[in-house]
């Protein structure tokens, strides 16, 4: 297999989008295969991020659809679905056809239009990730698995809630300056204790908020990526692995099995470990799933996260920058745009053309988790010297 | 209150699998056979505040996640109007329909 780069990112903004779901793909391919220096003719395979678009929009066939919005040829475009990690899931799949041989110029796009639909449609599809018979059947959404998490972190490390809540306020101070996100007005902890409670221990803060956007991404193979982008970035690993899909199959609310696995076989594959990581987008759709997240890709000891959170070891100066971007917290999470929107910021970030850059970033990592981590990917880029 | 739960239990690792189980959902043996029991402990819960579309059960509502003797955790609804007990308590699991409840041990 051969390696790969990406070449070309693009985005649309996120937040309650005028467009519908097939023109915001559209726009954020366009600006990806732009930024690619090449064309929408030169892309031999596609594939799209989306969770609820038939359900939320009606529309089916989403990569077919967009696959012609550009105008791309007899080419293979599917849809990929893994919940909240069908962005890292779409950008894997454009990886192996580029890296086994298949094409050269392969296209991973990530959608969601979900403003269009009241809280609690959007509440149910989401929920539909759930073991419908199971966890669904007693009304669990995701608010109230990661509260189920929260209170469950709270009693094993005996860690006050402010420590988690402080996430929020630190993601939203990132959020300021990046107007990709949805909600860019800081926080203070107080108005995070004060917002609405969802789910208990949760907060309306400590949730991200539901949001429409795309995000593309152009690879092709390392060795030619410098013809077409001064600064290509190397896809030093790839990593998509199975969890659980239902809480009588997990040991404890408090740990991950899909992100520890995948985390292990990145790192393994990359030849480095998590100290060696500059900055990473995780999967911050709560503001405790930020946390575990941290300590599950190895970045802190379970029941420290927090801690190392509220002590501002995550913050843009911090030993490992979390989520530069304001993460799903601030941007919102357009469901299947998500995996990319990460990539997006941490290619930013590898070309010193971030607008929260950590100095001097050469390795990246994106941490995208789908289900209640029923699924999830774990991507490692580095800037190519 | 009805009947007691069946789990699928296996013999190899103890694990309680709930259905669907061909093989142990944990450790693949095919050494299964049926077991009902009805009470564990408090592991976590939440009270939920923004319900999903269709919700016909009381709201706010209560999912909690108990905890059985062999570290098996279940999900299962809290319906009464008292507060839900903390970590670590006593309960029992009943079903209403397809659905499955807790309780207070000594509420039944």
């Amino acid at each position: 297999m051969r390696d790969v780069a990406i070449i070309g990112v693009g985005s649309t903004n996120f937040g309650k989008n005028q467009k519908g779901l097939l023109e915001m793909a559209v726009e954020a391919c366009q600006k990806a295969v732009s930024d690619a220096g090449v064309n929408f003719k030169d892309i031999q395979c596609m594939y799209v991020g989306n969770f609820i678009g038939e359900v939320i929009t009606g529309q089916a066939l989403i990569g077919a659809m967009v696959g012609r919005g550009i105008g791309l040829g007899p080419v293979p475009v599917a849809k990929v679905e893994g919940a909240c990690a069908s962005g890292g899931i779409a950008l894997r799949q454009a990886m192996l056809a580029v890296a086994t041989g298949q094409v050269d110029f392969a296209l991973a796009a990530g959608v969601e239009k979900m403003s269009s639909a009241t809280t609690e449609k959007v509440t149910s599809a989401l929920a539909g990730a759930m073991d419908i018979n199971l966890d669904g059947r007693v009304g669990l959404t995701f608010p109230g698995f990661f509260g189920l998490c929260f209170r469950a972190y709270m009693q094993e490390f005996g860690v006050d809630e402010k420590y988690v809540h402080s996430v929020t306020v630190k993601s939203r101070a990132n959020a300021v300056k990046n107007p990709i996100c949805y909600l860019r007005k800081p926080v203070t902890m107080d108005e995070v204790v004060n917002s609405y409670v969802v789910s208990e221990p949760l907060h309306m803060y400590d949730c991200c908020p539901i949001s429409d956007g795309a995000a593309a991404v152009v690879v092709c193979p390392a060795e030619i990526a410098r013809e077409y982008q001064q600064k290509p970035v190397k896809i030093l690993s790839a990593v998509h692995t199975l969890g659980n899909t239902r809480i009588s199959d997990m040991s404890n609310l408090t740990a991950f099995d899909a992100t520890l696995r995948a985390a292990e076989i990145a790192y393994s594959q990359a030849g480095i470990g998590p100290g060696d990581i500059d900055v990473a987008e995780l999967h911050d759709c709560f503001s405790i799933a930020e946390v575990i997240d941290s300590e599950d890709l190895g970045f802190f000891k379970k029941g420290e996260g927090a801690l190392a959170a509220h002590a501002g070891e995550t913050s843009i100066n911090g030993r490992i920058p979390i989520n530069p971007s304001g993460g799903l917290l601030s941007r919102g999470h357009p469901v299947g745009a998500t995996g990319l929107a990460q990539v997006y910021e941490i290619v930013k970030q590898l070309r010193g053309e971030a607008v929260n850059q950590v100095k001097g970033a050469e390795i990246g990592l994106a941490h995208n988790l789908g289900g209640a981590a029923a699924v999830c990917t774990v991507t490692i880029l580095q800037k190519m010297v | 209150m009805s009947n007691q739960l069946t789990f699928i239990k296996c013999s190899n690792c103890g694990k309680s699998n709930l259905p669907p189980a061909a093989v142990c959902r944990r450790c693949g043996s095919e050494r299964l056979f049926q077991l009902s029991t009805e009470r564990g402990t408090v592991y976590s819960y939440t009270r939920t505040f923004v319900k999903p579309e269709g919700w016909k059960h009381h709201f706010p509502y209560v999912v909690g996640v108990i905890r059985l003797d062999d570290g098996t955790l279940v999900t299962a609804l809290y319906e009464s109007d008292q507060a839900p007990p903390p970590a670590g308590e006593d309960v029992f699991l009943y079903h209403k329909g397809d659905t499955m409840y807790y309780g207070k041990t000594g509420s039944a």
